[in-house]
């Protein structure tokens, strides 16, 4: 049985891989569901977990090679992407914000990547859930 | 010493490697299509210097206000009469430009429904839009002086700061 494991450990770990950024996040449901390019650079928008009052916030950043690091806001994103871009000018990104944060964030975050020259991004989604009536 | 191998026959089951191989298999594949990030793929428009807007003319406005509720070219729209108010507007084929404004304190779920249902109505109602341009705020705000007025007011042409 130790054998099977070990056997598996590998396979598993391949398949999840691509997941450079492991925050937890309350995504926005959706129908429309297309499947992010593989090493694509993250940028996560989440609730600070730490923090008690509405509107605290953790910026993220994985350029998709190496682990996620937290940044301080918006200006850091353009910062990490550019550097990003500089070395791939069409690497692709994913957005995997919280459903419930302020629009004005994200549109914030949208600025800052499209300012540093991102061509393509995807919006990170769960899947409808059963029974939603939207 | 003499090894006596005379009539031994020696045998490997592959059977259970191959079997155990398949399974491997299955599950890097499993694993890889859970693992998978999915979502709404946005791709932006020119230059990152640069604002590619259609002419206000030629194009229809919806906003979304911080209630979620929506105005569609400076009218109240219902969510559930969406669809066919677009249809009317832009045509059964959908190619006219729709360019999408979401207020700053409405909840980012909002944008992504709504770019859900706009993109998923052929699938309910036989109607999708093709072309949704959605200009972050910074865009809009340069688009609009460049015009000299908004393009989400009445009509696409109030005079700037009558957006609601």
């Amino acid at each position: 049985m130790a054998t099977l494991g070990a056997l598996l450990a590998p396979f598993l770990l391949l398949g999840f891989a691509g997941e450079a950024d492991r925050t937890r996040v309350a995504l926005p449901e959706s129908r429309l569901r297309v499947v992010a390019p593989r090493g694509a650079a993250c940028v996560v928008i989440a609730r600070d977990p730490r923090e008690t009052r509405p509107g605290g916030l953790v910026y993220r950043f994985a350029d998709g090679k190496e682990a996620g690091r937290r940044l301080g806001g918006p200006t850091d994103v353009f910062l990490a992407a550019l550097r990003v871009v500089s070395e791939d000018p069409a690497r692709p990104f994913v957005v995997k914000a919280d459903a419930g944060v302020r629009y004005a964030l994200v549109d914030d975050v949208l600025e800052q990547l499209r300012k540093a020259g991102v061509r393509e991004l995807t919006l990170l989604t769960r899947p409808l859930a059963e029974g939603s009536t939207r | 010493m003499r090894l006596r191998t005379g009539g031994t026959v020696a045998e490997i089951q592959v059977a259970p490697a191959a079997a155990l191989a398949v399974l491997l298999i299955l599950l890097a594949g499993l694993s890889g299509v859970l693992s998978a990030r999915q979502g709404l793929r946005i791709r932006f428009q020119g230059e990152a210097s640069r604002v590619a807007l259609p002419v206000p003319e030629r194009a229809d406005f919806l906003s979304v206000l911080p209630d979620a509720s929506l105005v569609l070219d400076g009218e109240p729209v219902a969510h559930d009469r969406l669809l066919a108010r677009l249809a009317a507007k832009l045509g059964r084929t959908g190619s006219r430009p729709l360019v999408l404004h979401v207020s700053d304190d409405a909840p980012y779920r909002t944008m992504v429904e709504l770019i859900d249902l706009l993109s998923w109505g052929d699938r309910t109602s036989g109607f999708r839009v093709r072309r949704l341009l959605v200009p972050t705020h910074s865009e809009i705000r340069d688009w609009s002086r460049a015009l000299g007025r908004d393009p989400f007011g009445p009509q696409g042409g109030s005079e700037e700061g009558d957006r609601p």
